[in-house]
């Protein structure tokens, strides 16, 4: 499917620029850029979230948000669903995706374990924006323990 | 055809509201400002029933003797209340949810504009020129509004006198809620005593 594959390379080619720009960033560069990306993805999820469910009945709650993010949105992004989504009912979210389509093409194990943050730092903006469009205001992180496997960890802060 | 339409985020300020500029527009105003507790209530009881079928369409919010107001609430809590004549008896409701879904449709293509910040004004020609197709045609007005490039959002900045009189009704309004107002709404405009902007 050509289409899978254009957002992955655009997505490679926007990281590979904003590294390009510092090639050697300290600790502040690097999360400067980290920030970047992560605002851009948010900008692209604000939007998703207003047209991705503008068929979809009224949520109920808060789960069924996350639902439909691990379903829908990820479907229509990655073509294909979340794996896990597990939860501690006190508004801590994680969602695991054990072959994160944007990892999958670098390694298969702990190679590249040091890069793989930048690759995520997108996909975490992408969460948060549709989250905030859809009315929770939430903290997203990523990590990865073992390529293409990785977890989101959605922190929904209530004021 | 509708003769008000607005769009309000969800945090209850107005991003777009427009009325055929023939009427009187603080009433529409005040109109939409008091529909939006009816909204409120109508989510809160979709909240509590058990049904599973969550409309977005709100349908018939109240009547009055001359117009009806309808609402529509989309999944990011971003509301569309709709005016219409009452006298023009052969709209149904499959039409206003017709209407409705075509504002849905524009709303989501303003949304995704990257021009467009997410809480600002919506000053986008094109969802002008659908609401404008929307509005009722008076043959003695030629809709200038169309024309202005900042779209219509100008025309409750340019209240003087009738101001006044809106901040009074506000307050009055405001006053029955419980809450207090400055009654110093300077230039930012009459609405926005009421509506306070947050953003992120």
């Amino acid at each position: 499917m050509a289409d899978a594959v254009l957002f992955e390379f655009l997505h490679t080619e926007m990281v590979a620029e904003l590294w390009a720009q510092d090639p050697d960033p300290g600790p502040g560069g690097q999360k400067m850029s980290l920030s970047v990306l992560e605002g851009m993805g948010f900008r692209v999820g604000q939007a998703l979230g207003e047209r991705l469910p503008r068929e979809t009945l009224a949520f109920r709650e808060e789960l069924d948000v996350l639902k439909f993010l691990c379903k829908d949105v990820w479907a229509a992004v990655f073509q294909k669903q979340m794996d896990s989504l597990r939860t501690n009912h006190q508004g801590t979210y994680v969602l695991q995706d054990h072959s994160f389509p944007l990892l999958i093409r670098m390694a298969s194990g702990l190679q590249y374990l040091e890069e793989a943050p930048k690759f995520l730092a997108f996909t975490c903006g992408l969460l948060r924006g549709t989250l905030s469009t859809l009315g929770i205001k939430s903290l997203v992180t990523a990590s990865v323990a073992a390529l293409p496997a990785c977890k989101f960890q959605v922190v929904i802060q209530r004021s | 055809m509708a003769v008000c339409v607005a769009v309000i985020a969800k945090e209850n300020y107005p991003l777009y509201i427009r009325s055929v500029p023939t009427e009187n527009e603080l009433k529409f105003h005040y109109m939409v400002h008091t529909s939006l507790d009816v909204v409120d209530e109508k989510i809160s009881a979709m909240g509590k029933a058990l049904v599973d079928q969550r409309e977005l369409y709100l349908g018939l919010l109240y009547p009055t003797e001359d117009y009806k107001v309808y609402g529509y609430v989309t999944n990011s809590k971003v509301k569309f209340v709709m005016v219409v004549d009452s006298s023009n008896t052969a709209l149904r409701d499959n039409e206003i949810r017709s209407m409705f879904r075509k504002l849905h449709n524009s709303y989501t293509d303003v949304m995704c504009n990257p021009f467009y910040n997410p809480g600002d004004r919506i000053q986008s020609r094109a969802f002008d020129g659908m609401v404008t197709s929307m509005m009722i045609q008076h043959s003695f007005s030629l809709l200038p509004r169309a024309r202005q490039p900042r779209g219509s959002c100008v025309s409750w900045l340019s209240l003087g006198i009738a101001e006044k009189v809106w901040v009074g009704a506000l307050a009055a309004h405001m006053g029955c809620l419980g809450l207090k107002s400055t009654g110093k709404e300077g230039l930012k405009g009459p609405l926005s005593s009421r509506w306070p902007r947050r953003r992120d």
